[in-house]
């Protein structure tokens, strides 16, 4: 169960409105490594994991990822809000006016809309942490490719560099959990068994 | 679920075009004692309380919305109100026995260890598998 808190993570106040960089910043909204994909991902693999620790680890970066996708639907609708037609036909974002006006949409910046294809729920803890942590990686470098356009706009740069920057500390979680579940495995073989499919839900410290 | 029924005669008592444009009669000061309701919650079992917990939630989560299109109808403001500091009050007292439910509960727990991620999460199955 969820409750909304009428926040932002971090705070966001752009003043200047920028076609250009709405359509390039949309693709963290819902591009193929967007804060979407990542949420969904992890919710989603949650219930294979086979150790509560890691369920946990799961629950609250995908909460926090869903923050993070409202933080990135602001950015675009402040970036969209009180530009002028003739900006809209020159900056290229014309043929998204067309279809969602300025309304906020996840889609990727070339225009691809959101695909689950773009996620993977394989039901193996191994394989399923493995993803989230190239998954956080290929976020970091959307939003190292974000600031090399930005890194003179601090009203915009900022909140990317937050992001970016929960990008590496939920790696570095990720790769905790791995570990997690690697101590719990066969250290001989860690493929010997799936923890998720051929064990019961084991739970710290009593680890049952 | 009591509360449901409550909110179901409530909704019928409220047609749509019940719109109050002013604030008319709601006394903040007049929260009914909590202390004999603690004394109730702490008499419950651990599957009660959630129960419990569940009615008064799923009675806030439908008052909001009627809230949300009804933003000043004085009725619903009261017992929208009355349910959240019921579904708080549950949820201190789940958390002092039990555990916490929200991260805001986390702190109400008597144990050197993060609690948070100790309980079994609402989807593990009891009897096979689970934790306990």
């Amino acid at each position: 169960m969820w409750n909304y808190e009428k926040r932002l993570e971090y705070p966001i106040n752009i003043t200047t409105p920028n076609a250009k960089l709405a359509q390039f910043i949309m693709s963290q909204y819902g591009g193929p490594d967007g804060e979407i994909s990542a949420s969904m991902r992890y919710l989603s693999q949650r219930f294979s994991m086979g150790d509560r620790q890691v369920m946990g680890l799961l629950t609250d970066i995908g909460t926090e990822e869903l923050a993070h996708f409202e933080m990135v639907a602001t950015i675009i609708h402040q970036l969209t809000k009180g530009l002028s037609m003739e900006e809209i036909e020159k900056s290229g974002l014309g043929p998204y006016y067309i279809d969602h006006t300025i309304g906020v949409w996840p889609q990727a910046a070339a225009g691809i809309p959101f695909n689950t294809c773009e996620l993977q729920v394989k039901g193996d803890p191994i394989t399923d942490l493995h993803e989230d942590m190239a998954a956080e990686q290929k976020a970091r470098s959307t939003y190292d490719n974000i600031l090399r356009v930005v890194r003179n706009m601090p009203e915009i740069a900022d909140p990317i560099r937050f992001l970016r920057a929960r990008e590496v500390v939920h790696y570095q979680r990720f790769g905790e959990a791995l570990r997690l579940v690697q101590d719990k495995l066969d250290s001989k073989n860690f493929y010997a068994f799936n923890l998720a499919f051929d064990q019961p839900t084991t739970c710290p410290p009593c680890g049952k | 679920m009591n509360q449901m029924n409550q909110m179901n005669q409530m909704n019928q008592a409220n047609p749509n075009n019940r719109y109050y444009p002013v604030n008319r009669g709601y006394q903040p000061n007049q929260a009914p004692c909590s202390c004999r309701q603690n004394s109730v919650l702490n008499s419950m079992s651990q599957a009660q309380l959630l129960n419990y917990i569940n009615e008064v939630s799923f009675a806030v989560s439908d008052i909001l919305l009627f809230l949300d299109t009804h933003p000043c109808d004085c009725e619903a403001l009261a017992y929208c109100r009355e349910m959240v500091a019921k579904r708080n009050e549950a949820l201190k007292a789940y958390s002092m026995r039990f555990g916490p439910l929200t991260i805001d509960c986390t702190d109400l727990c008597d144990s050197n260890r993060w609690e948070w991620i100790m309980q079994p999460f609402p989807w593990e199955s009891k009897c096979k598998g689970g934790c306990r």
